[in-house]
C-alpha cells in the first residue's frame, strides 16, 4: 500500500513533537551533569561551556558508588538469570501441556499480576527465615535475589506465548532421537528462543536494578545497598545540587542503556508477538 | 485464552477463599518464630569471636552525623572489641520507615527518635492514638536505663519530661531546639533601620517596609510542608488558651475548644497573612535544603527555620551576621518574649537487638561529658547535660534571652492526636499549606470548620 | 503425548515446573493470602504482639472511619489516573505504533528513544522530571514564563500535581505499550492490505476493518497491563510527591499505612484487599469487552 505524500509528512511531524519531548529532558540532564554548581545556579539551561569531567568522579565517591554498584550488578546478574531460567521451566511444560492442570497453572501464575499486595506478609515471612536459617531472608543478599526470581511474571507469559508458537513436531522429532527432558530444554528449545529471551533478560534486569523499594524493607545494611541508593545519598545530602544529582542518574542509568543497545534488535521480532499470541 | 482467563479470574476469587484457610497457620508459626528467634541471635552472635557490632541507626544531619561518627571512631578506640555499624537513612517518613522495621527485627541497638517520649494518651484522651515508642516498651522491646549510672549526668527535669514513662527511664534526650522563631539578616535591619520586632504589628510593619524596598522578607521551605508549622507553632503558644494551649489541647477532648473558635482561626489567619503576602512567591516550591541558600546569600531577610539549622546557615555563609527572634504572635511584647521548642534526638536502646550490653556501653560513652559537648556543639542543640558549656555565641546572645524559665514545648509535642483524624490535622498539625495561594481554602475560616469536622469524626464510637 | 520417555521420566516436567511454583507460593501467593486474613485481626507491627480476629472492623474503618473520606478520595483519584492513563497511553502508542509501522527512516531509533524512560526505571525518571520541573531553575517554568508569563509549582501545587504525575506515567510507559502494539502490528500478513487495496478501501477503513480485529490481542494486553500498572502503582508518586498535595492513590496509601503510619497492619491489609477486588473488576470488564472485537487470524 503507498502512501500519500501529506500522511508522511504528517507522521514525520508527530514522531518530531515526541522526539523532543523525550530527547530533550534526557540532553538536559547530560548537559546539567558537566556544570559545577555555581554554573548551574546561574544558567541552569545554557550549553555547557566549562566541562567539569571531575563531577562524575566526585558523584561517583560521594554517592559510594562503587559499592553499591557491584551490589546491584550481583543483585540484577543472579536474578534475571535466574528468572529466566526458572520461568523457561514453568513456561514450556505449561505451554505444551506436559502437566497436568496446565491451564490451571497458567492461569493460577498469571495470577500473580494483582494478587493483594504482600508486603505486610513478606516483610514477617524474610524476618522469619533470617532467624531460622540465617543465611537467607531478611538484609541477606540472597533472601532479596530470591525474592527478586519470578517464574510467574511477564517473562513466563512472552515465553509460554512463545513457545506454542514452535512447532510440535520438534518435541517429537526430539523425543525419537532420544533426547531427554532437560537437554532438549536447555540445548534445543532456548537457543530458538532468543528473541523473547532477550526481551526476558531487558524487562527482568530493568526492574531489578531500578528497585528503590524493595532495598528499603529488605537491604538495611549499607553492606547491600543497591545502585539506586546512591542517588539518594545525594538528596539527603546535598539537597537540590543538581549537577552531581545529574551525574548520579547518569551512572545509574547507563548500564541499563548499554545493555539495552546491544539488545534492542530482538526486542520486537516476535518477541512481545509471542506474548500478544498466548 | 482471554475466555479462559475471565473465567479464571473469576474462579480465582472462590480459591482465594479457599487457601486463605490452609495457609494461615503457617503465616502465624512464622510471626512467632521471628519473636523467639530475635533472642537466639543475640546470645549466639558475640560468640562467633569477632568484634561485637553496635548498630545505631540515625536519620541524615550533616553536622550531627559527622559529630557522631566522631564519637565512634574514639569509642572503637577505647573498647576494641566493638565494632559501630553507624546507619543513616532519608529523614521524617523514611526513617520512621527504617525504625520500624529494624525494630521488628531485632536488628538495632541504638535507634534515635525524632523528639523525646510525646503524644503519650492521658486520661482524658479516650481513644487517643498510642505513639510507636510506647508500644515498644510495652511490647518489651526498649531497654530499662533507669539504673544506668551515666542517666544522672542529664538534667533530671529533661529526663523526667522527655525520657521517663511509667517511672522508668528508657530514653536519653540528647538536646532541645527552639523552633518558633525566624533567623534574621542583621545587615538588612541595619541598613534600613529596623529592630527586633516584639508584637504582631510591629512585625507586619517590619516586613511592610522590607517589601516597600523590594526586599523579599520570608523564606520557608514549603515543599517539605513542615517547615511551614514552625512559625505556627509560635502563633499556636501564645494564642491558643490565651497562652496557655495545654488548657486549650485539654479543651479541645473535652469539647470546650475548637478548631473553629475564635483563638484557633486567628492562629490560621496570622499564617495566612504571612503566606500571602510576605513569604516568597512560589514558597511552596522551595525544599528544605535549599531555602537556607535564600537566606544566607542575603536574598530574603528571614527564614522561618529551628534553631539547628544555624550550623548550616552559618557554613552556608561564614560572613553572615544573623540573629532569632520568636515570632511575635500577639499585641503583648511579654507574653511574646519566649521561644518554643522540642527535645530533639533521643537515643532509645533495643532490649531484644543483638547487642544490648554495647548499645549501653556506647550511649555511657556518648553521655560522657567531653564526648557530649562536642556532640552538642556540632549539633547546635541547647545541653540537656548541666554544666555543658555550647561557646556557642548564637545559643548564648540570640536565644538565651528568649529561653528563661522552664522550656516551653511547641504543639507538634503537646497535642495527642486522635486515631484516623482527617488528613487537615494529621501529624499533629493544623496544615496552613491547605490555605491559599497554594491550597483550596480561601479563607481561614473555611479551614477550620473542615478541621474540627475532622476531629469530631474521628471521635471514637 | 509425552515424547520425553515414560515412567518415572514422565514426572521430569513437573519437578521443574515445582521450583517457580515453591517460589511462587512461598514468596508472593502466601504472603498475598496471609495478607488477605490479616485484615480481618488485629495484627500490629510490633514483634511478640497478640492477634485476635476482629471480623470486618478493618474494612469499617477503611470506609466509615474519620479520615475515610481522604481514603475514597485516593479511591477516586486512582480511578482517575487509571483511566486517562489507559485511554491516553494506548491511544498514543497505538498511533506511533502504526506510524512507525509504515517504514519510515530510522524507525529502529524512534522505537529505541520511545522506550528508554523504561529502561530508565522510576527513580531515573522520577528525578529527571523534578530537573525539568523544578519551580525556580528548571526549564519548563521557563518556557511557561516566556511563552505566557505564567509559572508553575508542578509537584508543589495542589491543583496541577496530580496532573503532571499523570503526564510523567504516561511519558514514561508509552514506549512499552507502543512496543507490543508494534509487534502485533507486524505479525498482520501484509497480503490481507494488498487485498484491500484492491478493492479501494480507504486507509481508515482498512485500519477499522482489517488491521485494528488483528491486532485485538495485543489491545487486550495493553489495556490489562496499564490498568493492572495504573492500579497499582506507588513509586512514581513516592519519588515525585510523597502523597502530598492532593496526589494519594489506593497503592500509595497501601504502602504509606503499611510502613509508614501506625503500626496496625490490618487497616492496609484490608485496603490491599479493597484494591485487589477494585482491579478485578476492571480486568473482568476489559476481558469481557475486548473478547467481542478479537478475530483469530
Amino acid at each position: 500500500m503507498k502512501d500519500s505524500k501529506s500522511t508522511k509528512i504528517l507522521s514525520y511531524a508527530v514522531v518530531a513533537i515526541l522526539l523532543i519531548l523525550y530527547i530533550i529532558p534526557l540532553l538536559f540532564v547530560f548537559n546539567v551533569s558537566f556544570k559545577s554548581f555555581t554554573d548551574y545556579l546561574l544558567d541552569p539551561m545554557g550549553i555547557v561551556s566549562n566541562i567539569q569531567w571531575s563531577n562524575y568522579k566526585d558523584a561517583w565517591v560521594q554517592g559510594n558508588f562503587s559499592n553499591y554498584f557491584l551490589n546491584s550488578l550481583l543483585y540484577t546478574g543472579v536474578a534475571t538469570v535466574l528468572t529466566l531460567i526458572v520461568s523457561l521451566f514453568g513456561a514450556f511444560p505449561v505451554a505444551r501441556g506436559y502437566v497436568k492442570w496446565s491451564g490451571f497453572i497458567y492461569m493460577f501464575f498469571l495470577l500473580s499480576q494483582f494478587l493483594p499486595n504482600p508486603m505486610v506478609a513478606q516483610f514477617k515471612l524474610m524476618l522469619a527465615m533470617k532467624q531460622e536459617l540465617g543465611f537467607v531472608g531478611y538484609d541477606t543478599k540472597l533472601g532479596y535475589i530470591l525474592l527478586k526470581t519470578s517464574g510467574t511474571g511477564i517473562v513466563f507469559m512472552m515465553f509460554t506465548g512463545y513457545i506454542k508458537s514452535i512447532s510440535r513436531e520438534l518435541d517429537e522429532a526430539a523425543g525419537m532421537d532420544g533426547c531427554g527432558y532437560n537437554r532438549y530444554l536447555f540445548q534445543i528449545i532456548m537457543p530458538l528462543m532468543k528473541p523473547v529471551i532477550a526481551t526476558g533478560v531487558i524487562l527482568t534486569a530493568i526492574g531489578i536494578w531500578n528497585d528503590f523499594v524493595g532495598p528499603v524493607m529488605y537491604l538495611p545494611s549499607p553492606g547491600n545497598y543497591p545502585i539506586t541508593f546512591g542517588l539518594k545519598e545525594f538528596r539527603g545530602q546535598y539537597g537540590n545540587n543538581w549537577p552531581m544529582l545529574a551525574c548520579g542518574i547518569m551512572i545509574v542509568s547507563t548500564p541499563l542503556i548499554i545493555l539495552y543497545t546491544f539488545i534492542q534488535k530482538y526486542i520486537v521480532d516476535g518477541a512481545l508477538a509471542g506474548a500478544v499470541k498466548a | 485464552m482471554v475466555k479462559k482467563l475471565s473465567a479464571v479470574l473469576l474462579s480465582s476469587v472462590l480459591l482465594l477463599g479457599l487457601t486463605a484457610c490452609g495457609g494461615g497457620n503457617n503465616g502465624n508459626g512464622a510471626s512467632g518464630g521471628a519473636t523467639n528467634g530475635s533472642s537466639k541471635e543475640a546470645t549466639e552472635k558475640p560468640a562467633s569471636g569477632e568484634k561485637k557490632v553496635v548498630k545505631i541507626l540515625h536519620w541524615k544531619q550533616e553536622n550531627i552525623n559527622k559529630a557522631i561518627q566522631e564519637i565512634n571512631k574514639k569509642f572503637e578506640e577505647k573498647y576494641p572489641e566493638y565494632k559501630v555499624e553507624y546507619t543513616t537513612t532519608g529523614p521524617d517518613d523514611e526513617f520512621k520507615q527504617a525504625q520500624r522495621a529494624r525494630i521488628t527485627a531485632g536488628d538495632v541497638d541504638v535507634l534515635a527518635d525524632l523528639s523525646g517520649m510525646r503524644l503519650s494518651p492521658k486520661d482524658w484522651t479516650p481513644g487517643a492514638k498510642v505513639p510507636d515508642w510506647q508500644q515498644w516498651i510495652d511490647s518489651g522491646l526498649i531497654a530499662d536505663l533507669s539504673d544506668q549510672a551515666f542517666v544522672k549526668n542529664y538534667n533530671a527535669n529533661d529526663i523526667a519530661k522527655a525520657g521517663t514513662y511509667n517511672g522508668k527511664v528508657y530514653a536519653v534526650p540528647t538536646g532541645k531546639v527552639a523552633m518558633s522563631g525566624f533567623f534574621y539578616n542583621k545587615e538588612i535591619f541595619e541598613q534600613n533601620g529596623l529592630s527586633v520586632p516584639t508584637t504582631w504589628t510591629e512585625f507586619i510593619k517590619v516586613l511592610d517596609t522590607l517589601k516597600d524596598k523590594n526586599i523579599t522578607p520570608i523564606v520557608v521551605a514549603g515543599k517539605d510542608v513542615w517547615p511551614l508549622k514552625l512559625p505556627v507553632f509560635g502563633l499556636q503558644a501564645k494564642i491558643l488558651g490565651g497562652g496557655d494551649q495545654n488548657k486549650w489541647i485539654e479543651g479541645v477532648w473535652k469539647g470546650d475548644a475548637a478548631y473553629n473558635d475564635a483563638e484557633a482561626v486567628e492562629v490560621l489567619d496570622k499564617m495566612k497573612t504571612l503566606q500571602d503576602k510576605y513569604i516568597i512567591d512560589g514558597f511552596m516550591g522551595i525544599d528544605y535544603a535549599t531555602a537556607p541558600s535564600f537566606f544566607a546569600t542575603g536574598k530574603v531577610a528571614l527564614i522561618a527555620d529551628g534553631t539547628w539549622d544555624a550550623p548550616t546557615i552559618a557554613t552556608a555563609n561564614p560572613d553572615l551576621k544573623f540573629g532569632y527572634f520568636p515570632i511575635p504572635a500577639t499585641e503583648d511584647a511579654a507574653k511574646n518574649n519566649s521561644l518554643v521548642g522540642k527535645y530533639d534526638v533521643t537515643w532509645y536502646a533495643a532490649e531484644k537487638g543483638p547487642n544490648k550490653e554495647g548499645a549501653l556501653k556506647w550511649l555511657e560513652f556518648f553521655s560522657e561529658p567531653d564526648n557530649y559537648t562536642a556532640y552538642v556543639k556540632a549539633a547546635g542543640f541547647l545541653p540537656t547535660q548541666d554544666n555543658v558549656q555550647t561557646d556557642s555565641e548564637f545559643i548564648d546572645k540570640e536565644l538565651s534571652p528568649y529561653l528563661g524559665g522552664d522550656f516551653e514545648l511547641a504543639y507538634e509535642i503537646l497535642m495527642i492526636n486522635r486515631v484516623n483524624v482527617g488528613e487537615h490535622l494529621a501529624a499533629e498539625g493544623v496544615h496552613t499549606e491547605y490555605l491559599a495561594p497554594g491550597g483550596e481554602f480561601k479563607t481561614a475560616k473555611e479551614l477550620a470548620d473542615v478541621q474540627q469536622k475532622e476531629w469530631e469524626a474521628a471521635a471514637p464510637k | 503425548m509425552y515424547p520425553f520417555g515414560k515412567g518415572l521420566k514422565r514426572y521430569v516436567p513437573f519437578l521443574f515446573l515445582l521450583v517457580p511454583l515453591v517460589l511462587y507460593i512461598i514468596f508472593y501467593f502466601g504472603p498475598s493470602m496471609m495478607t488477605v486474613i490479616y485484615s480481618f485481626t488485629d495484627i500490629k507491627n510490633v514483634p511478640g504482639s497478640e492477634l485476635k480476629f476482629v471480623g470486618l472492623q478493618n474494612y469499617y474503618d477503611v470506609f466509615f472511619s474519620g479520615n475515610s473520606g481522604e481514603r475514597v478520595d485516593s479511591i477516586i483519584r486512582t480511578l482517575y489516573f487509571m483511566v486517562i492513563v489507559t485511554i491516553v497511553q494506548n491511544g498514543l502508542a497505538l498511533l506511533v505504533a502504526v506510524i512507525i509501522n509504515q517504514k519510515l527512516k530510522g524507525d529502529y531509533f524512534y522505537r529505541a528513544v520511545f522506550f528508554l524512560p523504561v529502561v530508565l526505571g522510576v527513580a531515573v525518571v522520577a528525578l529527571v522530571w523534578s530537573m525539568m520541573f523544578d519551580p525556580l531553575s528548571g526549564p519548563v517554568n521557563y518556557l511557561y514564563n516566556a511563552l505566557f508569563g505564567y509559572k508553575d509549582m508542578f509537584f508543589g501545587s495542589f491543583t496541577h500535581a496530580f496532573g503532571y504525575i499523570i503526564f510523567v506515567q504516561i511519558w514514561m510507559y508509552m514506549g512499552y505499550s507502543m512496543l507490543i502494539f508494534l509487534a502485533g502490528l507486524q505479525s498482520v500478513p501484509k497480503d490481507l492490505y494488498e487485498a484491500g487495496y484492491i478493492d479501494g478501501t480507504s486507509k481508515w477503513q482498512s485500519f477499522k476493518n482489517i488491521t485494528f480485529p488483528l491486532i485485538a490481542p495485543s489491545f487486550t494486553v495493553n489495556m490489562l497491563l496499564s490498568i493492572i500498572g495504573a492500579m497499582s502503582t506507588f513509586d512514581i508518586i513516592l519519588a515525585t510527591t510523597d502523597g502530598r498535595f492532593n496526589t494519594r492513590t489506593m497503592a500509595y496509601d497501601v504502602y504509606k499505612e503499611t510502613f509508614r503510619g501506625s503500626l496496625e497492619m490490618g487497616l492496609p491489609s484490608a485496603l490491599s484487599v479493597v484494591q485487589f477486588l477494585i482491579i478485578l473488576v476492571f480486568v473482568v470488564i476489559a476481558v469481557k469487552q475486548m473478547r467481542k472485537r478479537e478475530v483469530e487470524y
